[in-house]
């Protein structure tokens, strides 16, 4: 335990709900958001209210918050001139017959902004635009296959969701190959063994993965692979969903100095307002338009104003540049306060989406008690997947939360001896 | 039932179960009393020898092997996976006939039937024997070693589970239930080795709250996730390794039911 004065979190109320959720929601949270990713007892489970970047749970906690929703939340919560405009739309039309004009002039906004981008098109999540990326890749090539990263997330779709979970047969991986992260030549050899049958190779612009260090790319690593997709007529597509709009304004193969066909977005587009985008090269408009993709709500006109705004913010702010700043004042404190009390950090990832783990720490019994002490002093921080800073994140909020940091390699450091 | 599932099945029944009558003559008077003066080793195996485990019966009580031993007294070689599996789960009474220095033991061997019905008297037990504190703790721990025992058959035999197993990272997970029993299973590149209690250094732990909530695990009545999340079972360390293996119980459950 820390210091006698030092106040913890309590979860009590986060508790009762949840249990509540168990009796009918499967998992009582699903997905990413479940509690069993995180150290169950230290972190909160539902969020009563949010703003800038902290939000407040149910048990009237505060968190400095570094996981902006999972990524979502860029410019920080409740965002004004984003939440003026989602609301100046919804009062006037969200979901009806038609679209909004709006989508033509976040379209328009969206091929000017993106250097790659020549067409878009809007869905809601994430998994919808890699799906859709998939389908217009084969309609484009003829062929099946499709060789993906090893570990990279796309989705949960079947063809992206490793076998072992619920519902996945062996047949829906049938037309997925599956190469290391880095491995130029792993590729090129998978390419050559399947001559004429790869219709595309999607993964990140770098290696964020869960329970791991992030891995840049090696230097040449994306420009060899542009080569062979373009010498093989192999459709390229960077799945930006997680990092898009924290490394480059323009998708994150700018800030790596690739060209993808096709770009995934989603996450930070909005500013929390549910809607991602799959953005094209004119050479795949064709094949696009002969893709039958659809939802019931791809079409809400809000989400279209609260991205227009949220781009626009970031843009006029130059958000992308504060975001690293303060990302590495994070990265670079965690680093000299771990060298401090003799438990080395190190981080990895872009700064925008930093990930800590400890030397000597291979299983992360230390970094998950880390985290955990972090968190139930007021900085929530994940401790398995990378973290979000947003523009809202001042620099007195990293001061603070290095503070809540120190006092937990105390901690940590009389715990262990 | 296909040939494969029949192979996995019988792998579980002897490589899984079986081993468990050691366990179950430390516990029950009855067998220990049965089986007392049984001074032989009896082993049941598929032909070929594998798999095999054999019942070594001696003046300290009881000892399985898993694999066999050599030179075992009595062999009780089942024709293929289906009859054992057929005798195992009481479809059929006709055990294959021993070896022939088992005929010298005719008689320990018409003992066997009830020594063997007391298997599944505890794994599969009663509503009303779990009502017995000192009961149920014994029919979790023992389901708890059937559990890390079948790990290891459907790891390293189950075609169904080699995607999963190939993606599995080495190291040691070690479950635990709050005063109660401890299992462990190591895995190493692809092979499995379970043990009862403690692990020496584990590299991701499930601590149970206990028996209650093991029990629920154990008999595939658990929502894992909810759990966790509830704090009724904690997870520490290698996640991976853990997520890797929880596929496998999934399929365990399967089996078993």
């Amino acid at each position: 335990m820390g210091k006698s004065d030092e106040k913890y979190y309590n979860f009590n109320k986060s508790k009762e709900l949840f249990t509540r959720a168990t009796r009918v929601i499967p998992w009582g949270i699903y997905g990413h958001m479940t509690p069993t990713l995180q150290v169950p007892g230290s972190y909160p489970y539902y969020t009563a209210e949010a703003k800038g970047c902290r939000y407040t749970d149910i048990d009237g906690n505060e968190f400095i918050d570094y996981m902006c929703a999972y990524g979502p939340m860029i410019l920080g919560h409740n965002y004004g001139p984003v939440e003026e405009a989602a609301a100046l739309q919804r009062a006037a039309a969200n979901c009806t017959n038609h679209p909004a004009p709006v989508m033509v002039d976040l379209a328009e906004y969206l091929v000017g902004l993106i250097p790659v981008a020549d067409w878009v098109l809007f869905a809601k999540n994430g998994g919808d635009a890699t799906n859709y990326a998939l389908l217009v890749a084969r309609a484009h090539t003829r062929r099946k296959k499709v060789i993906m990263v090893a570990k990279h997330y796309h989705g949960v779709a079947p063809w992206c969701t490793a076998l072992g979970h619920g519902g996945i047969t062996p047949e829906d991986h049938l037309n997925m190959l599956q190469v290391e992260w880095n491995d130029l030549e792993g590729f090129e050899a998978l390419v050559k063994n399947h001559p004429g049958e790869i219709a595309a190779f999607i993964a990140q612009p770098y290696h964020h993965v869960t329970y791991g260090k992030q891995e840049m790319p090696a230097p040449g690593y994306w420009q060899g692979i542009e080569k062979v997709c373009r010498n093989e007529g192999i459709i390229l597509i960077s799945d930006d969903v997680r990092t898009g709009f924290r490394l480059h304004i323009g998708g994150s193969n700018e800030y790596f100095g690739y060209k993808p066909d096709l770009i995934c977005f989603c996450k930070a587009i909005a500013n929390g307002h549910p809607i991602s985008v799959c953005v094209g090269r004119k050479e795949l408009m064709n094949a696009a338009s002969k893709v039958l993709y659809t939802g019931s709500f791809w079409m809400s006109a809000e989400p279209m104003a609260a991205s227009l705004a949220t781009l626009k913010a970031l843009q006029d702010t130059d958000g992308v540049e504060k975001i690293s700043r303060i990302g590495t004042l994070l990265m670079k404190g965690l680093e000299e306060l771990g060298a401090r009390y003799g438990l080395e950090i190190e981080t990895s990832g872009a700064p925008g989406l930093p990930f800590i783990h400890f030397k000597g720490d291979p299983d992360l019994f230390l970094q998950q008690s880390f985290c955990a002490e972090v968190t139930r002093r007021g900085s929530f921080f994940h401790p398995h997947h990378n973290w979000f800073i947003s523009t809202a994140h001042e620099e007195k909020d990293i001061d603070e939360t290095l503070n809540h940091a120190e006092a937990a390699l105390k901690t940590l450091k009389a715990s262990l001896g | 039932m296909e040939n494969a599932n029949q192979d996995v099945l019988a792998r579980l029944h002897l490589g899984a179960m079986l081993p468990l009558l050691e366990d179950v003559a430390q516990f029950d008077d009855g067998v220990r009393e049965a089986t007392k003066n049984w001074n032989l080793t009896l082993q049941f195996q598929l032909p070929g020898g594998d798999p095999a485990t054999a019942l070594c019966f001696g003046p300290a009580g009881l000892k399985t092997h898993r694999g066999g031993v050599k030179g075992p007294k009595v062999t009780l070689t089942f024709p293929n996976a289906r009859l054992l599996n057929d005798v195992f789960q009481g479809r059929i009474k006709k055990s294959p006939r021993p070896n022939l220095r088992g005929l010298f033991h005719l008689k320990k061997l018409m003992g066997l039937d009830p020594v063997l019905g007391k298997l599944e008297y505890y794994l599969r037990p009663s509503a009303d024997l779990l009502q017995i504190p000192e009961t149920f703790a014994f029919c979790v721990r023992l389901n708890l070693y059937a559990l890390a025992f079948g790990i290891q058959v459907l790891g390293e035999h189950d075609p169904e589970m080699k995607p999963v197993v190939s993606h599995l990272p080495d190291g040691v997970l070690e479950i635990r239930i709050a005063e109660g029993p401890s299992a462990h299973i190591a895995v190493r590149q692809g092979r499995f080795i379970p043990g009862r209690g403690p692990a020496e250094k584990a590299n991701a732990i499930m601590d149970f709250d206990g028996l209650e909530t093991a029990w629920a695990l154990l008999q595939g009545n658990l929502d894992l996730y909810a759990a966790v999340g509830g704090e009724k079972l904690r997870i520490r360390g290698n996640i991976p390794l853990l997520d890797g293996i929880t596929p496998l119980l999934d399929q365990l459950s399967l089996y078993f039911s």
